[in-house]
């Protein structure tokens, strides 16, 4: 499980890469949705309203192939417009970073602040990924984030610390949006410190686990539990 | 500490094309099997670099004669290792979840077969470069026949059909180099009395065994 989380392709240099997103009506509707999430949430209704303002019939919608259901779709299409948003804007958002670590905590800042918009609706966005059925794919999108972050921000390591940092990164992540959720802060300025001090605490975690490799074998259903119990709470 | 990174992703990008033209998609087989051999190359290499280092650090002791031979393998296999480190980083593949376990396991198989003797160390290297040399030159035949590709302009028209990125021409003429420099060591091998170990036979089938399975897991893991 944990390799397949993990199912990062060979990125060709030389080779047209293919996008995170592709170009469908389906992601049409789905961009054009997320427009909505900020008023009517991570709902069917944001992809009705989306529907109707591409002029489309509502009948359209059997046509797609919602894999996990139309509202993981949407869930889904607001992280991987994030990671697009990432693309297009890491080289700008590093600039002035003095080393890796300090390129990786702008680029997360950068990336929480993508939240901003759909805050209100976002637990909901998180009450969704948690679903058994949804697990494995929100996984796989949560450690592509990572990857891209980690890769992004200058990582070279070779060896187990790879996944050290990716795993540690993606647990700090998903903690600062579990903060964020009751940010009120203005510009979420107690968000960007929170995460500040966790990626703190990965940066030197990550030089101790390559020290000892002896890590063990990571549990990935603890993001889960984690999510779960956050979640209850909140 | 400044990351290499910036190099590395210049050197990437300017690999000799023009910026109006670029291959085509590979297919998601075609990078599967470019991740899966990145990873297990690396991986291979690490390891030869760990049992060098292994039989290096006892027969350095016990036969100072070798030590130049040695040292010229160990070498070759550090630039080898070093090579695919960096590979791996630019091309994004993960490397394998047991790496530390191909670095104890290397160790521990470099300084039991070093402690045995010479020929017993031979034997090791004869055995791993046969499977090796035969690794590469499948990896070298896939390479060959299942990646031709086709030249698309930015309109996504085809320019020209059937030719081979230099990305991959590199990938192919860096592990060409490699596969000659395996088979010279297991050259060596040979010329250093490796038919002398005893129990020959079970030593080296053991470790070709070993080496299989070890290829097996890092393709996956
Ligand atoms: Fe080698
Ligand atoms: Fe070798």
């Amino acid at each position: 499980m944990l390799a397949n989380s993990f199912r990062r392709l060979y990125h060709s240099g030389a080779h047209v890469n293919p996008t995170i997103i592709t170009d469908t009506i389906q992601t049409k509707v789905l961009a054009a949705a997320l427009s909505h999430v900020p008023t009517t949430g991570f709902t069917e209704r944001s992809i009705d309203l989306a529907l109707n303002d591409l002029s489309l019939s509502p009948g359209v919608r059997s046509s797609f192939n919602f894999s996990h259901g139309p509202v993981m779709s949407l869930v889904l299409h607001h992280l991987k417009t994030q990671r697009v948003r990432l693309q297009q804007n890491h080289v700008a958002v590093i600039d002035g970073a003095k080393d890796e670590y300090g390129a990786l905590l702008k680029l997360v800042q950068f990336r929480l602040l993508g939240n901003e918009a759909v805050l209100p609706h976002y637990h909901e966005a998180l009450a969704t990924i948690i679903l058994p059925s949804n697990v494995a794919s929100s996984l796989e999108e949560l450690h592509a984030l990572s990857d891209d972050l980690s890769w992004y921000a200058g990582d070279a390591s070779n060896d187990f610390k790879w996944y050290a940092k990716r795993l540690s990164l993606s647990m700090a992540y998903v903690e600062a949006e579990l903060f964020q959720l009751g940010d009120k802060s203005e510009g979420f300025k107690d968000t960007l410190e929170f995460v500040a001090s966790k990626l703190d605490a990965v940066d030197k975690c990550g030089t101790a686990y390559n020290d000892v490799e002896e890590w063990g074998v990571f549990s990935l259903m603890s993001f889960v539990n984690l999510l779960k119990s956050q979640l209850v709470r909140g | 500490m400044m990351r290499p990174f910036k190099v590395f992703r210049r050197n990437f990008t300017s690999s000799g094309i023009s910026l109006q033209t670029k291959y085509s998609q590979l297919s998601e087989a075609q990078r599967a099997f470019l991740d899966r051999s990145i990873r297990v190359d690396q991986a291979g290499e690490l390891g030869a670099n760990y049992i060098y280092q292994g039989q290096y650090l006892v027969l350095s002791h016990t036969r100072p004669d070798l030590k130049p031979i040695m040292k010229h393998m160990w070498e070759q296999e550090i630039h080898h290792h070093n090579t695919f480190n960096n590979l791996q980083v630019r091309t994004r593949v993960r490397p394998s979840l047991l790496t530390p376990l191909w670095k104890v396991g290397a160790t521990a198989l470099g300084v039991a077969t070093g402690l045995l003797g010479k020929e017993a160390a031979m034997a090791c290297t004869e055995a791993v470069e046969t499977v090796i040399g035969g690794h590469y030159n499948d990896q070298l035949r896939v390479l060959a026949n299942q990646f031709p590709v086709d030249l698309v302009n930015e309109a996504g028209e085809v320019e020209k059909e059937g030719v081979q990125s230099t990305e991959l021409e590199d990938l192919k003429a860096t592990v060409k180099v490699f596969r000659d420099q395996e088979l010279e060591h297991l050259e060596t091998a040979v010329e250093h009395d490796a038919h002398g170990a005893r129990p020959y036979w079970l030593l080296t089938e053991t470790i070709k065994l070993t080496c299989k399975g070890a290829i097996w897991t890092a393709e996956r893991f």
